[in-house]
């Protein structure tokens, strides 16, 4: 193809006077490898427009008649079927979530383990209170031995003080 | 018209219709959703079909008022260019450096085409892509014939400004 041709052809092109011929000549040109330099800028767009030509859609035949079988048939048109199934798959991951945490937390809760704190540990009620008691004498003891090292302290502060003044 | 005549006549547009609703919604799920509403709407309304003069100017317009009630009804998302949009180039024994060239170039046109207006983006779609005639774009846009030149006019040298600008400052 002639290269003033193509200049020619690319003028009518912007001034949009070109026909459907010549603009399927200029694709033709474009999408070949001898572009010169000077019209490299223009290729691409070119290009795009045959790129996007050749997309086809994921829709197949059989399954645009598969719905016009159904409305045939009377039954209500099932249009939007991707839309539908996401909106479901999230009311059902909300489901399986639910279901999965009331299983956990059933059994957290579960008589098991509630018993387990409300078990009786001691026959008479004399036995528990001696139990409790031990219990509280030991803890005292040990606040009165923390509170004697505690009381060491003290011997800092008056320390500080004196330096202080 | 039969089923027979329906596959044979109407069927075969859907890549048009669907790159037609692409175009306008940017989302493949939506247009894929478009699409089947068409072809339902024109299977119902099957009786009528005979006395259209131009069944896919018809389908295509059909496409476009779908597809703006579905922008409509709710704004879509604008998916982002980098996931939206897939070019499956073939690749010609091609070096990795070109393929990604050209990968890259298809994504700078395809942004310049989404800043178009409307109309204009439709029309050069239309023509530069599709193929079709003046007329049929008239038909498909109701738009007049001068309406339809002026668009694409004003559309293909929007196109030309920007591109010479991207070659000169690389932008």
């Amino acid at each position: 193809m002639e290269y003033s041709r193509i200049k020619a052809l690319l003028e009518k092109y912007w001034e949009a006077e070109t026909s459907l011929e010549e603009e399927s000549e200029l694709k033709t040109f474009f999408n070949s490898d001898a572009v010169p330099n000077d019209l490299e800028e223009y290729k691409y767009l070119f290009v795009y427009f045959s790129e996007e030509q050749k997309k086809v859609s994921t829709i197949k035949d059989e399954e645009l008649l598969g719905f016009i079988e159904k409305q045939e048939q009377g039954e209500a048109p099932t249009k939007m079927v991707s839309m539908w199934y996401s909106n479901y798959s999230k009311i059902a991951a909300v489901l399986l979530f639910l279901v999965v945490a009331t299983f956990f937390i059933n059994k957290e809760l579960s008589d098991e383990n509630i018993e387990r704190f409300n078990k009786e540990t001691f026959e008479t009620p004399e036995e528990a209170f001696a139990e409790t008691k031990k219990a509280l004498q030991m803890l005292s003891k040990n606040l009165g031995k923390g509170k004697k090292e505690a009381k060491k302290i003290a011997v800092f502060n008056k320390a500080q003080e004196e330096i202080k003044n | 018209m039969s089923l027979e005549q329906f596959k044979n006549n109407v069927l075969p547009v859907k890549d048009k219709l669907f790159r037609f609703a692409y175009r306008l919604l940017n989302d493949e799920a939506e247009a894929k959703d478009v699409v089947q509403e068409v072809f339902i709407k024109v299977w119902n309304k099957r009786a009528g079909l005979n006395d259209l003069k131009n069944t896919e100017a018809w389908c295509m317009t059909l496409t476009k008022n779908l597809s703006y009630d579905k922008l409509k009804s709710k704004r879509v998302k604008t998916t982002d260019p980098l996931d939206g949009h897939h070019f499956q180039i073939e690749t010609r024994n091609e070096s990795p450096y070109k393929s990604t060239e050209l990968k890259d170039a298809m994504g700078k046109i395809n942004e310049l085409m989404r800043g178009l207006p409307d109309k204009q983006r439709q029309v050069v779609h239309l023509r530069d892509v599709d193929g079709f005639s003046y007329k049929e774009i008239c038909d498909i846009m109701k738009l007049d014939m001068n309406q339809v030149k002026i668009n694409l006019f004003r559309a293909r040298k929007s196109l030309r400004d920007n591109l010479l600008k991207i070659n000169a400052y690389g932008i």
